[in-house]
């Protein structure tokens, strides 16, 4: 079968889906829809590179709806609080900045997710992990499947699967802060199409206090609708699927915090400045899906189409412009006390002598993602060795185009008020890539060692257009190949070792001077894993090392307009470290057991050469210099009890501090936030459910148990909290 | 398998167009694109024959260093002319209205003498987020008059609000309560109550104070002011001619010792002072009055107070000063008559003569117009604003040229403030 058949064979079974729900029954004894990646049985797992499985048990444990306290189980993953919920997740692997995601691969059933992945790697879309049923992740050489950012890894969420029978479930749940969750799904087969249609809603009227008043919260809803159609031809079998979603949101959310006094007094308050402050999003896809299965052999084909608009109305600045950033003004109140009283809404915009206004910005953005991919993998014998053989070819192409306008407000008793007409457009520009990818990974098994050998390819070609000026344009190819070497030696049924090497890479947007070096490193790891069936430990250290580390600068990473969508090279850096997992049951009685685990990181990042950058987190770095919001040490431990009918679940998470900048100033650059630290932190979390038979499952939790306020992060502008404690209730009906 | 087998192929068909192995980069791009990056290359692509280190020597000995040095001089004067005039209003001297007078042009004389250094923001005027500029005229950044009414009365005191733990010291007090516009509201507003809306104990009994009282306050605070404003044009000074001073930095660029590498490099830092024409010019002195596009007292409206010395109504004068500034930067015309080495005759070795006359056409033009309003640009936006939009015309078609042609015929780099403007 040609790829072209594979292609026309898709687009002929959604047709079939749609007009034939009549058509002939399929053989059901496969269930895959391979969306998941890692498998999900209980032995001693033989993947040579460090690949953690969240189940569906497990995230239904604490039903969080936010993806950073989901991925505090899994080793080796950095996150940057930002505005409690989680919205918009900063989630980095290994050490590489979490800023937006945007070092890391994001999927949705294994296909691209994020809004533009090469030419705005930035993820301000991320899925609703409330409707996932597994989260993977997967760091060092397993990383190599899944480009285009691989100097860290991938995480993949997965989607409900299309039912075998009949079946379906309520969710709904209250809590503090207005909090309310309303999910439900349903699923069967109906003339051998079978359908899932799923929906969620979220919302909350926010923790923070707004100076005059108003809403803090968002509201969410999720819609997921899959179709699937599956047949037997030739000892092959094959299922044809179609998955649409739509997705919005509304938020109240800004990027303004608050002065140090302010957050020591009240670290919920939000000051009046931010009153107007919205981001309104809308994200839909489509894809299409078939699978081909049989005689060894598996291969899957998917042709997929997202779009995603955005528009958030935040405070950019104040005053007259080429003044303090507001950055700057948060940090020393005293000094401009004058901006600061505009912001916190204590001085009016107008007095005698001095006009300071409101500088909001609305940054406007429409992106797509589209592409058609085909993963292929079989199990075959050359030369008396068994080869496990995993293909794919993927071409994508995505863009971003930026409607960016800014506005004046004028504050006046306390409100900040839209002064009609001031809208001015900044950034009008469009970034676009089309890449090929390709990848094969072939694992060897070698008497006990299974060694793998993989390689992928990029080659990208991205466009710059300036839509103010026509003569503003870039257009660059860039082609680069990542080689990857990896083992799992397995010592016994319930032990192995496994070690990894391989390069990652991380494109440069569009946008980006392609004289800059790329970012680039080698990766190295090393560990052991063991699995009894009791006991599940997993233990992996890791080098990357940097030959180039660059960051761009964001509105949320940097806070200072002038450096918006720059670029900045940090030249070698290093980074190390340790990741442990471990997880047992201890039964107390015949009817109760103690489940318990520990999942730590140890991580280490260091510039490796002294550099005169002027970038917002870095500044003057000299060699040994630490790599800005890195923990050193962070720790979860989950322990609970578990009868047949009832459980109690606590999670203890521990984060070390963290520095939020990594150099020093000098005399023509100030660095902000030198020295400045994110506090330590401890949160504990509780869950409760009991089952009432078949009329379903209550269920109650605590998020932040006992109340921690602690500095989350500083930037872009001014210290804010995570989310206080938070109590809510639930109710769950399967069927 | 033979499906595998044929993707396989596939595959590596997609993997033979990646052609090579590693890594590799090929670009091309518009006219229009900057070098912006942060690699550190600044230097320009093509080699020029023009002597750039002639032409820095130039400006630095000819135009930049002979106004910070000519503002030093005023600031000596206006902190005596000020001192003097205060010790008339003590002593309620029969002739204060002359002292008074001649303190009101010694502000004039340096305010003038500042708007040239205003368009000469390089070095010690830059460094550290401009404190040093914003320590001796804080515009475009603004406070408020009653912030400057409080620290009269504080400064009488000798102490903050009443707290004798918080001594009063003017050289720790924010740039907004001092400087060149705080003078300006202490020697020219004629009306004595403060300008607050909610007072506290320190200013409570202010307006029942006899008028006097006031304006000795007043004068005692602008006679520290002024010389807390001649302490800072002493730094400068130091700062600029001294013996490893800014200037010696740009005269010896391209020398060991020098922190620019090449006279191209200081050449593109003397050059970045000239975008002060389009946002703060531009934009903020005359735009901005206009309520053309940016806010002001009145919304987007003409509004006369929103000037930028609306108290003793010289922002005309400002905006001359400013673009004669510009004018001797660009032609190389200064104390020495017989070296006129500027940017126009660099721009005639890279065959800009067209946008050299425009430029040049742009100044003229600008400047006549200014010239012909007979009042102030407060005296004139309250009658008609048909003038001063003209003077916005004006500089605009110098500003759009020195964004492009300029920058791009002379291989010099946009400064980063100026890329993202709203032009």
């Amino acid at each position: 079968m040609t790829k072209h058949t594979i292609i026309k064979k898709s687009l002929l079974a959604a047709a079939v889906i749609i007009a034939l729900p009549q058509a002939q029954a399929a053989d059901d004894k496969q269930d895959i829809e391979h969306i998941s990646i890692i498998s999900h049985h209980d032995k001693l797992r033989k993947e040579a590179g460090s690949a953690t499985l969240l189940s569906e048990a497990q995230l239904a444990e604490y039903e969080y709806d936010d993806i950073h306290r989901i991925l505090s189980n899994v080793p080796g993953v950095n996150i940057r609080e930002e505005d409690g919920y989680g919205l918009r997740p900063n989630i980095g692997f290994r050490g590489v900045t979490p800023e937006r995601s945007k070092k890391i691969t994001i999927m949705e059933d294994g296909v691209l997710i994020g809004p533009s992945p090469y030419s705005a790697p930035a993820a301000y879309y991320f899925p609703v992990p409330t409707r996932m049923t597994a989260v993977e992740v997967f760091k060092g050489p397993a990383a190599i499947k899944h480009g285009p950012q691989t100097v860290a890894g991938a995480l993949n969420l997965v989607t409900r699967q299309v039912p075998e029978f009949t079946e379906g479930g309520i969710d709904v749940a209250v809590g503090s802060d207005g909090y309310t969750k309303a999910h439900g799904y349903y699923g069967s087969v109906v003339n051998n199409v079978g359908f899932l249609f799923e929906a969620v809603n979220l919302q909350a009227d926010g923790f923070k206090e707004l100076d005059g008043g108003g809403d803090t919260g968002f509201e969410k809803n999720d819609i997921l609708a899959k179709f699937n159609y599956k047949l037997s031809q030739g000892g092959y079998d094959h299922t044809f699927g179609l998955k649409l979603s739509y997705a919005d949101e509304l938020s109240d959310e800004t990027y303004l915090g608050l002065t140090e006094e302010d957050f020591a007094q009240n670290p919920y308050r939000r000051y009046a400045a931010s009153q107007p402050a919205e981001m309104d999003t809308k994200h839909s896809q489509i894809m299409l899906s078939h699978i081909l299965d049989g005689n060894g052999v598996n291969v899957t084909t998917r042709l997929y189409r997202n779009d995603y608009e955005r528009a958030w109305l935040k405070l950019n600045g104040v005053g007259a412009k080429g003044g303090a950033s507001l950055s700057k003004i948060i940090a020393n109140p005293e000094s401009f006390a004058n901006e600061y009283g505009v912001i916190t809404g204590a001085r009016d915009s107008v007095v005698a002598g001095s006009n300071i206004f409101l500088n909001m910005g609305t940054n406007d953005r429409e992106y797509f993602s589209q592409g058609l991919q085909v993963d292929a993998n079989s199990n075959l014998t050359m030369f008396g060795l068994t080869h496990d053989i995993s293909v794919g070819v993927r071409f994508h192409e995505d863009e971003i185009e930026r409607k960016h306008f800014e506005q004046a407000y004028a504050m006046e008793n306390g409100i900040s008020t839209l002064i009609e007409g001031s809208k001015q457009f900044t950034s009008l520009n469009t970034e676009n890539t089309k890449a090929w990818s390709v990848y094969i990974e072939d694992k060897v098994q070698l008497d006990a060692l299974t060694l793998g050998m993989g390689l992928r390819g990029e080659l990208m070609d991205m466009s710059y257009q300036d839509n103010k000026d026509a003569d503003v344009w870039i257009d660059k190819t860039t082609r680069i190949w990542l080689p990857s070497l990896s083992g799992f030696y397995q010592l016994s049924d319930d032990a192995g070792l496994l070690f990894g090497v391989h390069q990652g890479f991380v494109p440069s947007s569009p946008l980006q001077d392609p004289d800059i070096e790329l970012e680039k490193s080698v990766n190295y790891e090393f560990g052991g894993r063991f699995n009894d069936g009791v006991t599940q430990f997993e233990i992996v250290s890791f080098f990357n090392d940097y030959e180039n580390l660059n960051e761009s600068c964001g509105q949320s990473n940097c806070g200072v307009n002038d450096q918006q969508d720059q670029q900045f090279s940090g030249g070698e850096v290093d980074v190390y470290g340790l990741e442990m997992q471990f997880a047992q049951r201890y039964p107390l009685n015949l009817q109760i057991d103690i489940p318990y685990s520990l999942t730590y990181t140890y991580t280490k990042g260091e510039f490796q050469n002294e550099r005169a950058t002027t970038f917002a987190q870095w500044g003057y770095i000299k060699a040994g210099d630490e790599l800005p919001y890195l923990p050193s040490h962070q720790a979860t431990f989950n322990i609970g009890l578990a009868a047949s009918d009832w459980k109690v679940n606590v999670a203890v998470k521990y984060i070390s501090e963290m520095s939020e900048a990594a150099g020093r100033s000098t005399e023509d650059f100030e660095l902000v936030l030198e020295g400045a630290e994110v506090p330590n932190t401890t949160i504990v979390d509780i869950s409760a459910s009991y089952e009432l038979g078949r009329y379903g499952q209550v269920y109650a939790k605590v998020d932040n148990l006992f109340d921690e306020t602690e500095i989350v992060s500083r930037r872009p502008y001014g210290a804010r909290p995570g989310k206080p404690r938070q109590f809510s209730l639930g109710y769950k009906y399967q069927f | 398998m033979r499906v595998s087998t044929r993707l396989s192929a596939a595959a590596f068909a997609v993997a033979l167009i990646l052609s090579g192995c590693g890594e590799s980069t090929s670009s091309s791009q518009g006219s229009g694109v900057k070098d912006n990056d942060n690699s550190g290359t600044d230097n320009p692509t093509l080699p020029t024959q023009f002597d750039e280190a002639a032409l820095v020597a130039n400006l630095v000995n000819n135009v930049l260093t002979p106004a910070v040095t000519q503002f030093n001089e005023l600031a000596v004067t206006q902190q005596l002319e000020v001192a003097n005039y205060c010790s008339g209003e003590k002593n309620s001297a029969q002739n204060v209205a002359t002292l008074k007078q001649r303190a009101q042009d010694s502000w004039r004389a340096a305010m003038m003498g500042w708007q040239y250094v205003e368009l000469m923001q390089v070095g010690p005027l830059t460094t550290n987020s401009k404190e040093l500029k914003n320590n001796i005229y804080v515009w475009p950044a603004t406070g408020s008059l009653c912030d400057i009414d409080l620290d009269v009365v504080y400064f009488e005191a000798g102490v903050i609000n009443g707290n004798s733990n918080n001594p009063y010291d003017i050289t720790q007090r924010t740039a907004n309560r001092k400087g060149l516009t705080a003078l300006e509201h202490l020697l020219f507003s004629t009306n004595l109550a403060h300008n607050c809306s909610t007072v506290n104990d320190a200013l409570a009994p202010w307006n029942n104070r006899p008028d006097q009282e006031k304006r000795v306050a007043r004068c005692e605070f602008a006679t520290a002011v002024a010389k807390d404003i001649e302490g800072h044009s002493d730094t400068l000074l130091t700062q600029w001619s001294g013996d490893n001073g800014y200037a010696k930095q740009l005269l010896n660029a391209g020398q060991p010792g020098s922190a620019f590498d090449t006279p191209h490099l200081a050449l593109n830092e003397i050059s970045k002072a000239l975008f002060y024409m389009t946002e703060e010019l531009k934009d903020g002195k005359i735009a901005t009055p206009l309520g053309l596009g940016f806010p002001n007292a009145c919304g987007l409206e003409a509004c006369p107070e929103a000037v930028e010395s609306p108290i003793a109504e010289h922002s005309k004068k400002n905006l001359l000063a400013n673009i004669r500034a510009f004018r001797n930067i660009f032609t190389g015309n200064g104390q020495d008559p017989e070296n006129t080495l500027g940017f126009d005759d660099f721009l005639e070795a890279e065959e800009g003569d067209e946008v050299k006359a425009r430029m040049l056409a742009g100044l003229d033009a600008a400047e006549a117009t200014l010239l012909a309003m007979t009042g102030s640009l407060k005296a004139e936006l309250a009658t008609s604003a048909e003038q001063v939009t003209q003077a916005h015309s004006d500089v605009k078609k110098v500003t759009d040229d020195l964004k492009t042609e300029f920058i791009e015929k002379l291989a010099l780099e946009l400064p980063k403030t100026s890329a993202g403007d709203n032009d």
